[in-house]
């Protein structure tokens, strides 16, 4: 029996060979920031996560709504009652932590723990690192994609909060614009923003050397306790300053308030931060706190560039 | 027309963590044209291809590529195409999506990079109702007919394709066969590994095997084809109708034997065939014909193996 030879159908070439693009490809900035979306939907494509973290920032808005109605003692009206900035930011730290607390590290934890462990196992780097895109534009897309998913729930109690307090003062439309409230509006962005950059760095370094995202999350609930206990161990033993040398997590307090410009009595006397009176001053601890956290950040970013620079794909 | 080398591999060697050698003391140049880089599994094609394209570094020796060292040089992949031999989709976007994306990573525009999608998409034969589909539905041959098209984008002079032939069917086969010849005749230069000598022979024009991290032999395909086919040839092949398929099969002249193992659902047949040039020819018409579908589809490398031992033992 013989049979015909088969000849597969016939592939079709267009335009392929020594064809060089005329075209030059499109800005990286463009590049970029069509990269940074398309990783930010990545993270927000499991849906759960996104109404669980959207859920919370509604309860906590709802109690921030009857804190801020309860706060001041019946028949004082808001304009006699403590000043702004001061009200603001007891909202902040005294109201179940709306703003980077645990729904933060919890947010910070789930958008980047597996950024890069998910891209290292999927075989992704492969498919990024054969393209004339450098390992540094990759890793400023993903760190901005995860800081960005991440702030944009972390600031968003800072704005209604705002926005819930200048009601309560009775601001005008205009009154919010103005650089008087504004600063502080702006300070406790800033404020945010220094603590997700240092932990959306920290997780990223982390996730760049453990394969499972979970151990990232051991270590993030980890080191707050760990430095919570020697802070307890060197607050009574009189250490001046003692939030500087256990670092962020204790210390962060003292940044909000420098940035609030929150004096120490204030803080001793209207918040019960009896600590506050081993240090040296507010914006002395608060300067030199946000000082150590931009170092370590640059540090964690480099290290986190040397890695992944020296990165092989095997 | 310049000789110049596109690659060039001055006595390279690499090692992974468990001293695990992947490349030893291996010089060679890689001119334009097409190149087969032959081996059996582990003998270190991957590590060889990996190597070219900067995904890892040697640990002594000196890798260039278009005159340049690649590893984390991205740069070069506006020349170069890469095509990894493992599965690395983003699993839940459609081909068209995938391809889309990737031409987005390239730094095309959106309007180009839909059209670069249909381009390479046209070369490989999806540009109809599959491409549109989820990649996670795609079988083994259209995964790699997606993969050879990621690796198109861009125009790129040299295409460095690892195993694009694995696992696909033998009518995926045929078409990518005829790409490469197209591709050819234009002008791209192909360095494609398999371990199967017939896979590229139609194509390429100078051999190079590679066996336990060295370089053994490198020539005309003519001699390499001499030397191989002197052997048996064994070929696997998944089928739920494998008696059906063994009926058709054992009256081909180029087919010697044919083993049937495992007589359930999951059977597969051993093939041995002392043509497998026509045997290869003539597998796609006896589908077609029959209708019998095939799940899997391999050329065992135990004739590649037994030139080695050959070589080795001279």
């Amino acid at each position: 029996m013989s049979r015909d030879i088969v000849e597969p159908e016939e592939a079709r070439i267009y335009g392929i060979g020594y064809r060089s693009w005329k075209r030059s490809f499109q800005p990286n900035s463009k590049r970029f920031l069509f990269l940074t979306w398309e990783e930010i939907k990545l993270i927000a494509r499991p849906r759960w996560p996104l109404y669980v973290f959207i859920s919370l920032r509604l309860i906590f808005f709802i109690f921030e709504v009857l804190g801020i109605l309860n706060a001041p003692p019946s028949g004082i009206p808001f304009e006699q009652y403590i000043p702004f900035k001061q009200f603001y930011f007891s909202r902040l730290i005294n109201s179940g932590s709306p703003m980077l607390g645990l729904t933060d590290v919890l947010l910070v934890f789930y958008a980047g723990s597996s950024v890069l462990s998910r891209d290292r196992l999927s075989g992704a780097y492969s498919l990024y690192f054969s393209r004339p895109l450098t390992r540094l534009e990759y890793l400023a897309v993903k760190f901005s994609a995860v800081a960005f998913y991440v702030l944009s729930f972390t600031w968003l109690p800072a704005i209604y909060i705002y926005l819930a307090l200048g009601s309560a003062y009775d601001f005008k439309p205009v009154d919010y614009l103005k650089w008087e409230y504004l600063q502080y509006l702006v300070a406790v962005l800033g404020y945010g923003l220094l603590i997700i950059l240092l932990l959306t760095s920290f997780v990223l370094l982390l996730s760049s050397y453990l394969k499972k995202g979970w151990y990232v999350g051991v270590i993030l609930v980890a080191l707050p306790i760990v430095s919570s206990i020697v802070y307890s161990i060197l607050v009574p033993l009189e250490v001046q300053n003692p939030s500087i040398y256990v670092g962020p997590f204790a210390s962060s307090i003292y940044i909000l308030a420098w940035f609030l410009d929150i004096d120490k009595t204030v803080l001793v006397e209207n918040f019960g931060l009896f600590d506050a009176t081993l240090i040296t001053s507010v914006s002395y601890v608060g300067s030199m706190s946000a000082s150590i956290i931009l170092a370590l950040i640059a540090v964690f970013l480099g290290v986190l560039f040397v890695r992944i620079r020296s990165l092989e794909v095997v | 027309m310049a000789k110049s080398p596109l690659i060039v591999f001055e006595h390279v060697t690499k090692w992974y963590s468990g001293n695990v050698i992947g490349l030893n003391q291996c010089s060679a140049t890689i001119g334009k044209g097409i190149t087969g880089l032959l081996g059996p599994n582990g003998a270190g094609k991957s590590t060889f291809l990996k190597l070219a394209t900067g995904q890892i570094y040697p640990n002594i020796g000196q890798v260039s590529i278009f005159g340049v060292n690649p590893f984390a040089n991205t740069g070069i992949f506006t020349k170069v195409g890469y095509c990894p031999e493992q599965d690395a989709f983003w699993s839940w976007m459609t081909g068209k999506e995938f391809l889309v994306n990737l031409s987005l990573v390239h730094g095309f525009s959106k309007k180009e990079a839909k059209d670069e999608a249909k381009r390479v998409l046209e070369i490989v034969g999806l540009d109809d109702a599959r491409a549109d589909r989820r990649i996670v539905t795609y079988s083994k041959g259209m995964r790699q007919r997606v993969k050879v098209a990621q690796a198109m984008i861009g125009d790129p002079e040299l295409l460095i394709l690892d195993e694009p032939f694995a696992g696909a069917d033998p009518i995926t086969r045929a078409y990518l066969g005829k790409v490469f010849e197209k591709l050819k005749k234009k002008g791209v230069s192909i360095l494609i590994s398999s371990h199967v000598l017939h896979e590229v022979e139609a194509f390429a024009s100078q051999i190079k095997l590679i066996y336990r991290g060295r370089l053994l032999a490198e020539g005309p395909v003519k001699r390499i084809r001499q030397l191989i086919y002197d052997h048996p040839h064994r070929i696997f092949i998944k089928t739920k109708s494998p008696r059906k398929l063994a009926q058709h099969l054992i009256i081909e002249p180029s087919v010697s034997s044919v083993e049937i193992s495992n007589g359930g659902k999951n059977s597969s047949l051993w093939v041995l065939s002392k043509n497998p040039y026509e045997f290869y020819r003539t597998l796609p018409k006896i589908l077609i014909d029959t209708g019998i579908p095939v799940e899997e589809f391999q050329s065992v490398d135990d004739n590649l193996q037994a030139v080695f031992d050959y070589l080795i033992s001279r």
